[in-house]
């Protein structure tokens, strides 16, 4: 199954959130929807969703359009980072109603089970719960589908460390049992980075990468040394950015360093880094 | 279109509004009439014009004017079309309008038995001076009157609510002053004006006050009407974060 995103664009007022995305998720992956705030990510997500709608271009899934046919809506689900369930439900009756809607994609003993492992009162309302506790329940209900799309955005927010691994965990768990497409859209780019199997990166409502984990760690790499020589061994390189510690300099590059590089130290630069450099403003990258 | 589960959570969170409403309903209907006759002393004295139905109508209203927001939302957690929020959103308060005509056409003739005659015309014997000669034809119409009557309210207010949801935070504030003025000046003033207050006149007999048949006719078309607005402002509308 194909979820294909056609040259979508959407403007809020003056701002255009996002301009002309073009995407695509094919096979069974996590995909890692990394982009600064304001870059478009819960925009992308909601449109793909179906929750807002595009200025222009569409969303198709196998070749057809998703906006209003249950039958493919039905086939996704966004664990959102705000709360549309209503306050008054309690855990447990949320949990029917998520059994109502998708049948048997809902797997209800799941949703229990993973209520359970994170210690959720299911006889509690919604409304009571704290921003953590809301987001584990959204994330409960997400891991319980069996659908072939399964988008999160910030799933982990106001989570504390121990239930942020316990999700990764299960995430990788239910991944295993139930492959399909899982979107995690994240600031929490290093803790998130392990499990990511492909990272898109977006900018400004464009799509500024598009790579596999392997290939990303190809993709850039790191020059350390005295600034003369790194300034001299990097001259010719597409360089990212830069940064300096006393008489010490970083140079971020694109690919390798061709040539000597007696002197220097040269590293593959983590995802997080490449983020930052890719996605630093002018202002930011001269401090 | 995968109307089942949507309808089925909306006609319940609704039901649920009416199983309270109308156990209030009927204690104040029946009890206090009730006490009444048995308590002289209490010097009690009820006159309900309008009967059960000016009740329901204020409900229905209110319930049109809750359930979009809801709806819309319960469909977008759970992958569901805006065509299918609003489908089911309206066949919910349709659900509704007919239980409410249904029990309301069974609670006034028990009430007044209960009660022993105690007074409460419904609005159609007051619109229409209708005397029940047939009794079964009389229940049948009055319960399609009242059922037409609740459908017309509820997508009045469900109406009401879509432009409400699409508006601004600021604009929703003008709309609601520019509709309670247009109630409480608006139309007063214009009925002041004899061209005007003659042709809605003439509307009103020809539509509502002629028949109940004529008046049923009119409301269905309202509620289509305003079943195809709403249509039309919620297919694109974002769900709402609030």
């Amino acid at each position: 199954m194909t979820l294909s995103l056609n040259k979508i664009t959407k403007t809020f007022g003056e701002v255009k959130a996002l301009n002309n995305v073009s995407l695509e998720f094919t096979e069974p992956m996590i995909y890692g929807l990394l982009g600064r705030n304001g870059a478009g990510k819960t925009t992308l997500l909601n449109i793909i969703n179906g929750r807002i709608f595009p200025d222009s271009g569409e969303v198709l899934m196998d070749g057809i359009p998703v906006a209003d046919r249950d039958e493919l809506l039905s086939k996704m689900h966004l664990m959102g980072e705000v709360n549309y369930y209503d306050d008054d439900l309690k855990l447990k009756d949320a949990i029917k109603t998520a059994d109502g809607f998708y049948g048997e994609a809902f797997i209800v003993a799941e949703a229990h089970r993973y209520a359970k492992l994170f210690e959720l009162d299911e006889t509690k309302k919604i409304g009571k719960l704290s921003t953590g506790y809301k987001s584990i329940f959204k994330c409960c209900i997400a891991l319980a589908l069996d659908v072939p799309f399964v988008f999160f955005d910030e799933p982990v927010l106001g989570l504390d460390a121990n239930h942020r691994d316990l999700f990764y965990k299960l995430l990788i768990e239910d991944y295993s049992r139930k492959p399909k497409v899982i979107v995690l859209s994240t600031h929490l780019i290093e803790e998130a980075s392990p499990i990511i199997e492909k990272f898109v990166i977006i900018k400004q409502g464009r799509i500024l990468l598009e790579k596999s984990a392997e290939s990303l760690a190809q993709y850039a790499s790191s020059v350390t040394g005295p600034k003369e020589k790194v300034e001299q061994a990097v001259s010719g390189c597409q360089i990212l950015g830069r940064s300096f510690i006393g008489a010490l300099e970083t140079a971020y590059i694109v690919g390798k360093l061709s040539g000597t590089c007696d002197g220097l130290t040269v590293q593959n630069i983590d995802a997080q880094r490449l983020f930052i450099e890719l996605t630093n403003t002018d202002k930011e990258a001269s401090l | 279109m995968m109307l089942k589960a949507p309808f089925r959570k909306a006609a319940l969170n609704n039901l649920f509004a009416v199983a309270i409403f109308y156990s209030f309903i009927v204690l104040f209907m029946i009890v206090l009439p009730l006490l009444a006759k048995v308590i002289p002393s209490w010097n009690i004295h009820m006159n309900v014009n309008g009967g059960y139905e000016s009740f329901s109508m204020i409900f229905m209203f209110v319930l049109g004017l809750t359930c979009v927001k809801d709806n819309l939302k319960a469909c977008a957690v759970f992958g569901r079309s805006r065509n299918t929020a609003l489908i089911t959103g309206i066949m919910a308060l349709g659900t509704v309008a007919a239980v409410l005509a249904v029990l309301d056409s069974v609670f006034t003739p028990v009430t007044s038995i209960i009660t022993g005659g105690f007074s409460s015309s419904g609005l159609m014997n007051m619109i229409y001076n209708m005397i029940p000669e047939k009794p079964f034809s009389y229940f049948g119409t009055y319960l399609v009157w009242r059922l037409c009557l609740y459908c017309g309210i509820t997508m009045l207010g469900f109406l009401l609510s879509s432009i409400n949801y699409r508006l601004p935070k600021v604009w929703r504030l003008v709309f609601w002053i520019g509709f309670g003025l247009l109630l409480l000046v608006g139309i007063p003033l214009s009925v002041d004006n004899m061209a005007i207050a003659t042709v809605l006149a003439r509307f009103l007999d020809f539509a509502i006050a002629s028949s109940p048949w004529r008046f049923d006719v009119t409301m269905v078309v309202c509620s289509a009407i305003a079943a195809v607005l709403a249509w039309l402002i919620q297919r694109r509308a974002p769900v709402d974060r609030s």
